[in-house]
């Protein structure tokens, strides 16, 4: 029996992310929102450690009350408890203070043997979360998991890094964050979609989880688009042979075909 | 002071010349911690670029992972007291650097294209890409010491000082590793310098079986460069170990030309400093066409033969 927490993001969808070109800044308020990718995996590596080893899967998230859609989805999947945190105090967090949530709240709902997070999200890319609610723990982590295998209290885990795929070991309880490449998630059905809705979620706050109070320590000043200075020249009506010759003479006059 | 560290000599340089100029506006002086079995002679070739360079020579540090990594550097720094602390590019630099930060209880940017100081205020400016690579973020930190982790391939690599840095050698206690090292695997054939190649030619979905890129190696020979893919033909479907794009390298040539590449933001992120975009896709919707400056719609297998065919005629009259 194994108890697996997982940790997901109900992040921005950044490819359906519109733009206020006047002012050249992303419109997130009000974005379209779904469960971060790399989570997804986490989550059905989380249900897969469950058919393996047996146990129960938890599913945290922390953001807007929106974000109860993503641990729906968790549920259907096949999660068995969902825990929301969410607070209008913590609008602006950063990763330190969602990772100081996260934790309190993993402490406060019991004891997991393994804590999965994605390596990032999609929208925000920080790589922070994971390795943070690990150090708060003082748990073991082991980051950018494209295999886990569970034996005896122990996790044997294959990491992917630059130039080198390592496989470490360590006793549970431990962190680990996954990367894109572990699984193939699951679609739920929409059968279990159903059933999921009826499924309790548990609500926290910012004070049930300690961290009302506590300040950013990273503070965004400004979010904007560069301008994109592309010609989009597009040959499409052309014969092959002859749109193929306009450009090979444009990138002379660009001086990058000599 | 402001303190560098990564696991790679190559990204501890570009850390170096990019705290240059902060050093010189705030008036801080730069030192990079070595740490490993037998590291002295890196320790000695950094002092030629680092004021100050902290060097912890342990056996038990040989195979270290982040885990005891950012436990030697909490030791370090808590004497040290940094400004800031800059963390390299690598996957293991990023873990370092969020473990340092919650170890220090401090704020931390991860992945940043740029660090300045503003005038006025002389606070420390940190520039990242969000939402991906969409957009840029500036950022501050209002803790300390500031911890941040830079982007591979973004800076260019310090050059030598005039009079060699100090080499401080330090007896830090080495905590007991949590993490049972197993085995360690290396990747088939890297080498390909993707950050600083000057052509740069990706196949996207559009190509349909991996034997079809020699088309593209064929192109790359005559255009001298080098040849990447998208993430989904890395990633999905395996062809390759690795790809273009902002989780991937990120390239700055002056011709990149995308075959069969439809356009998905993260992948535009990562050729965003291209001097001249090319793309080629039957598909007249695909987003690449709106982030290019040469387009055809047309089908990858009549204009890449015609591209190489063109090209080889400019070729032999020049």
């Amino acid at each position: 029996m194994v108890n697996v927490a997982v940790c997901i993001k109900y992040s921005i969808d950044v490819s359906n992310l519109k733009v206020d070109h006047a002012n050249r800044t992303p419109i997130t308020i009000g974005a379209p929102r779904r469960m971060s990718d790399i989570d997804r995996r986490a989550v059905e590596e989380a249900i897969r450690i469950k058919e393996r080893c047996g146990g129960t899967v938890t599913a945290f998230t922390l953001g807007i009350p929106e974000a109860r859609t993503c641990l729906r989805e968790a549920l259907a999947m096949g999660v068995d408890d969902a825990v929301l945190i969410t607070d209008p105090l913590l609008e602006s967090s950063d990763t330190y203070i969602t990772s100081k949530a996260l934790a309190n709240a993993l402490l406060k709902l019991g004891l997991f043997d393994i804590i999965l997070c994605g390596e990032t999200s999609t929208d925000g890319y920080s790589y922070q979360v994971g390795p943070r609610i690990a150090e708060i723990l003082n748990i073991p982590c082991i980051t950018y998991a494209k295999s886990i295998a569970i034996s005896n209290g122990y996790v044997t885990v294959e990491r992917d890094l630059e130039d080198r795929y390592e496989v470490v070991k360590t006793q549970l309880p431990v962190l680990i964050t996954v990367t894109r490449e572990i699984n193939e998630p699951r679609h739920p059905s929409t059968a279990s979609m159903m059933k999921a809705f009826k499924k309790p979620i548990k609500t926290l706050n910012a004070k049930d989880v300690g961290i009302n109070g506590l300040n950013p320590q990273v503070q965004i000043l400004k979010v904007f688009i560069p301008e994109l200075k592309r010609k989009g020249i597009v040959f499409k009506d052309l014969p092959i042979k002859q749109s193929v010759a306009e450009v090979v003479k444009n990138l002379v006059k660009e001086g990058v075909l000599k | 002071m402001i303190v560098t560290y990564s696991n790679s000599r190559e990204c501890i340089l570009e850390l170096i010349s990019k705290s240059r100029n902060i050093a010189n506006t705030l008036g801080l002086k730069i030192a990079s911690i070595v740490m490993g079995l037998n590291v002295s002679d890196l320790a000695n070739s950094l002092s030629a670029y680092s004021d100050i360079v902290y060097i912890v020579d342990n056996p038990i540090l040989k195979h270290a992972t982040p885990d005891v990594q950012s436990s030697v550097l909490h030791s370090i720094l808590e004497n040290v007291k940094p400004e800031l602390i800059l963390l390299g590019g690598l996957k293991e630099d990023k873990e370092i650097a969020a473990r340092l930060s919650a170890k220090m209880n401090t704020g931390c940017v991860s992945e940043c294209i740029d660090i300045e100081v503003e005038k006025q205020s002389r606070r420390i400016l940190f520039k990242r890409l969000v939402y991906g690579g969409i957009a840029i973020a500036i950022e501050s930190i209002n803790s300390k010491p500031q911890v941040a982790s830079v982007r591979k391939g973004v800076f260019e690599k310090a050059s030598p000082l005039a009079v060699k840095g100090e080499v401080i050698k330090l007896d830090v206690s080495i905590p007991k590793p949590r993490l049972e090292l197993i085995e360690v695997k290396g990747k088939e054939a890297k080498g390909v310098d993707f950050e600083s190649a000057e052509v740069v030619i990706v196949g996207g979905r559009g190509v349909r079986r991996r034997e079809d890129f020699k088309l593209l190696e064929e192109l790359k020979e005559v255009l001298n460069g080098v040849v990447g893919c998208t993430r989904p033909v890395a990633a999905d479907l395996k062809w390759f170990t690795e790809w273009i794009g902002l989780s991937g390298h990120m390239v700055k040539p002056k011709l990149y030309i995308g075959i069969g590449v439809s356009g998905a933001i993260q992948h535009i992120a990562g050729i965003k400093d291209s001097k001249i975009v090319v793309a080629v896709n039957n598909d007249p919707n695909a987003p690449i066409f709106n982030a290019c400056d040469y387009g055809i719609v047309g089908d990858l297998y009549e204009v890449l033969p015609e591209l190489i065919k063109e090209i080889k005629i400019l070729k032999t009259h020049s």
